[in-house]
């Protein structure tokens, strides 16, 4: 498959959250806050496309047998990775995700990938397709977080790319709704309603015929 | 299906690919991370002192703010620079005049260790307690949306000099909304057992504190 329909898949045609509901438990946990989703979209991208990579190409020696077991191994090392740069460099960061930045080692999208696809396929094919899973992933978290965080709060918070608040909607507006609904959406609930709710817009846009 | 050997051989050779990419980004990154740790416990300090001198702003101050006025307001007392200690000790100097001082102590909460600073103010002449001056907890493994509670500044607050809480015998109560005068602080509804852990965290501090100061033998005339 080409490049592009490679990572077109992963992203859109057969996102991992969407379509295959994998990958939830993160998308739910880290969307109250838009710069987390994002960081957190970041990371796993790179995980994923990194042990895409390393367990394409070790493919031919990683023996059947261990074959999980040391798939476990390499995402273990790229998630550590990931948790020793984010404590480097984005060390506020670190703090509010650092569980969830851990449990991306269980994250299905990580393990599928390397199973479904990497371990069986080369280098670069590997990668490309880890790469359109994480962007699908990394998307769907964005919009999840962009509705729970400007309708909950009013405003974007930037504490770690930047130091910057962005006001979308007036703060008297949202005192205004008398904060019930603002903070439902804060509030753990609020993220199993967006993303129900996106899941079915997309769904609908999609137009009947697809059953997944 | 791989010979026995080979597997071993194999699966080892992996893994040890896998420690060397390890090794060489932890030695990259190592400087990075040991620098934010110590940022992060000097924040601490000057939040428990309650440092406020020109401009220096606790919350979004930068790592060079929080370096800067740990340099120009805070001496580390007792207990060896870089290593972290129960009962180090930190003062606030401002010129040559001591505005408080801050005890490490540790303690137990409900799922772990929890590691704090205890501020109090200088005790004042003639008095047997010292007024808190703040409590920041740096350490913990508490429930977020309970126990870690007591990181906000809601419950920070409670142990400012603001609050004219004094030391020893100070106890948070169980729940919140009943406490009053110097000696009762509210506690956090449902977060029992790390309010206990606090309570501990503050008699540990102050019994060794007061035992430094001289008033567990009996010298507070000479101390006060």
């Amino acid at each position: 498959m080409a490049a592009r329909g490679l990572v077109r898949k992963g992203a859109l045609t057969d996102n991992p959250i969407v379509y295959q509901i994998l990958g939830v438990c993160s998308a739910l946990a880290v969307t109250n806050r838009f710069e987390n989703a994002l960081l957190m979209g970041v990371s796993l991208t790179f995980v994923v496309a990194g042990s895409s990579a390393l367990v394409s190409a070790l493919r031919h020696i990683i023996p059947k047998r261990t074959r999980m077991i040391l798939e476990m191994l390499i995402i273990a090392t790229f998630v550590i990775i990931v948790d020793l740069a984010l404590k480097a460099y984005a060390w506020e960061a670190a703090k509010v995700m650092g569980a969830y930045v851990a449990l991306i080692i269980t994250n299905c999208i990580v393990m599928g990938r390397a199973e479904a696809f990497a371990i069986a396929n080369p280098v670069r094919a590997s990668f490309l397709d880890a790469v359109g899973n994480g962007l699908g992933y990394t998307w769907v978290l964005l919009a999840i977080a962009l509705v729970r965080e400007v309708l909950g709060t009013g405003k974007i918070l930037f504490t770690t790319l930047a130091h910057a608040e962005v006001p979308v909607v007036p703060a008297a507006l949202i005192r205004a709704i008398d904060g019930q609904f603002p903070l439902l959406l804060i509030l753990p609930p609020g993220a199993f309603l967006v993303l129900g709710v996106l899941i079915w817009i997309v769904k609908a846009l999609q137009g009947p015929g697809r059953e997944v | 299906m791989d010979s026995p050997l080979r597997t071993v051989l194999m699966t080892t050779l992996v893994a040890v690919v896998c420690a060397v990419l390890l090794v060489g980004v932890r030695g990259v990154v190592s400087a990075s991370v040991d620098r934010n740790l110590l940022i992060d416990e000097q924040r601490a300090v000057l939040d428990a002192l309650d440092v406020r001198e020109s401009g220096v702003a606790l919350a979004w101050g930068s790592a060079a703010a929080v370096e800067d006025a740990f340099v120009r307001f805070v001496r580390k007392d007792r207990g060896a620079a870089g290593i972290e200690q129960e009962f180090d000790v930190f003062t606030y100097m401002v010129g040559s005049e001591t505005r408080g001082v801050a005890i490490r102590v540790f303690g137990r909460g409900l799922w772990g260790e929890i590691r704090g600073f205890v501020a109090l103010d200088p005790r004042p002449p003639g008095a047997e307690r010292w007024p808190v001056r703040g409590l920041v907890i740096y350490r913990d493994e508490e429930t977020p949306g309970l126990g870690k509670r007591m990181r906000d500044d809601d419950f920070k607050a409670r142990f400012r000099t603001a609050a004219g809480k004094l030391v020893p015998g100070l106890r948070i109560l169980k729940g919140e909304g009943s406490a009053s005068g110097p000696l009762e602080v509210d506690g956090i509804t449902a977060a029992t057992i790390t309010t206990q852990g606090v309570q501990g965290l503050i008699d540990r501090a102050v019994a060794w504190y007061a035992g430094e100061a001289g008033v567990a033998s009996g010298e507070s005339a000479h101390g006060g």
